[in-house]
């Protein structure tokens, strides 16, 4: 059975409350933030639409859970495809856009087996302690390893590398195990 | 699976496998699936997490077959169609219900206007003291005539014309120079908060309150601002009270702790 939160189901019903929240919460937020990423209003309203239609068929297929609030997980969904559309842009430049003939279908797709990942990884990443968290991050920020040794207080860099290290093959171990990840890739 | 191996998996990915290390490593990949399982894993993972978009994978996964079928049906289309419809009626009512409402907006301009000017001097919002503390100009002088244009100067060029995320990926790539990593993280976290990807922020400023650097109060500043950004006023003030006489911007804070 398909388990969502009741804001999902209330956008999957089309309830005119949840929509005015959207309009009046999110909206604004996804406008600014791609027009100040080399994006138009055009492209805002799109890209909007195109994460409405993504949440509603997430919810309709598989249900979605939230770890953070329904606002805020909404536009991380706009962020998210706006960075895809950014990326297909900037590989179009680059005259690889071999594959961009693709249908819309396959697209679409594309973008919800994305956002699925990203919560599977993100949600994994939650679940570890706040130093792994925060060592990792660091980590995958290239923070150099004698910064790490200094802000975590580690005796020597090897100390800090084996810290990461153990860190990694934690998140990796939960990734594996997690029933999500045969389904996804 | 062995750490050893697991080591071995991370120095192939990085590329730091001696000619000999990758020609015995690439021969037990051919031979062992677990570990072609594994390094796909890593691969993934680092591709997550460094922002490196693989788009095409996961196409023929079970989850894939589900979706496709969902987007292939009538019902698809119909949704579609519904989400434009609510578009139109959602995000250009606003508009619609403005023009048609002038005289109740004027009444209202009048009343706000009013309540707004006694807030503003009594209690004012942190979106404006954000507005009044927060200058660019607080931010590391980098770009010099003459020097070579790197990732951090380029960076900075694209900050400065609002490209924030274009920032962000230049500004992510370490300078191998400790003078200038403190300017790249102040860069680099003013660009996440433009980009109202505040907790990314916060800790490129964390980063430089631990460096050893007499910039490093700076990131306390950038911080409270930040959090001021956030409307999240008590932690703007905790994080101002930790800034000393001699600090940077120290004066300043002192003015903004009293407003706040």
């Amino acid at each position: 059975m398909i388990k969502n939160h009741p804001k999902f189901d209330a956008l999957v019903n089309g309830d005119p409350a949840i929509m005015k929240l959207l309009y009046t919460k999110v909206y604004p937020k996804v406008v600014r933030f791609v027009l100040n990423n080399k994006g138009s209003q055009e492209d805002a309203e799109e890209v909007f639409q195109d994460a409405l239609y993504q949440l509603i068929v997430r919810a309709k297929v598989k249900g979605i859970e939230l770890k953070s609030t329904f606002e805020g997980y909404c536009l991380v969904v706009c962020k998210n495809l706006w960075y895809q559309e950014l990326n297909k842009r900037k590989k179009e430049v680059r005259n690889e856009g071999v594959f961009e003939l693709k249908e819309n279908n396959t697209q679409e797709l594309t973008a919800l087996l994305y956002q699925d990942r990203w919560d599977l990884f993100e949600e994994i990443l939650q679940q570890l302690t706040e130093k792994c968290r925060q060592l990792l991050q660091a980590y995958f920020n290239k923070v150099p390893y004698h910064t790490i040794v200094k802000k975590f207080s580690y005796a020597t860099e090897n100390a800090a590398f084996q810290r990461v290290f153990k860190c990694k093959k934690q998140l990796a171990q939960r990734i594996q195990a997690d029933v999500r990840y045969r389904d996804l890739f | 699976m062995e750490d050893k191996t697991l080591h071995k998996i991370e120095a192939y990915l990085a590329g730091n496998l001696s000619d000999q290390e990758l020609e015995v490593f690439e021969m037990e990949l051919r031979e062992s699936a677990e570990l072609q399982e594994q390094l796909t894993l890593s691969r993934r993972i680092n591709a997550h997490f460094n922002d490196e978009t693989i788009l095409a994978e996961g196409m023929e996964s079970p989850r894939a077959k589900e979706y496709m079928d969902f987007l292939e049906s009538a019902e698809a289309d119909a949704l579609k169609d519904q989400i434009a419809n609510d578009h139109k009626k959602f995000a250009v009512s606003d508009k619609k219900k403005n023009s048609k409402s002038y005289l109740l907006i004027a009444a209202s301009i009048v009343v706000l206007l009013t309540s707004a000017l006694f807030l503003l001097f009594q209690n004012p919002s942190s979106e404006k003291l954000y507005a009044q503390y927060y200058s660019d100009s607080d931010l590391p002088s980098v770009i010099n005539r003459g020097e070579e244009v790197g990732s951090l100067e380029k960076g900075v060029l694209s900050f400065q014309e609002s490209q924030f995320e274009e920032a962000i990926a230049f500004l992510k790539q370490p300078t191998n120079d400790e003078d200038k990593e403190v300017a790249r993280r102040l860069y680099l976290g003013m660009s996440y908060v433009e980009n109202q990807e505040y907790e990314r922020g916060i800790q490129e400023f964390d980063l430089v309150v631990s460096a050893n650097s007499i910039d490093a109060t700076r990131g306390l500043w950038f911080k409270a601002i930040t959090y001021l950004k956030m409307d999240n006023k008590s932690r703007a003030m905790e994080v101002l009270k930790m800034l000393e006489p001699g600090n940077f911007n120290f004066d300043k804070a002192q003015r903004l702790l009293e407003e706040l």
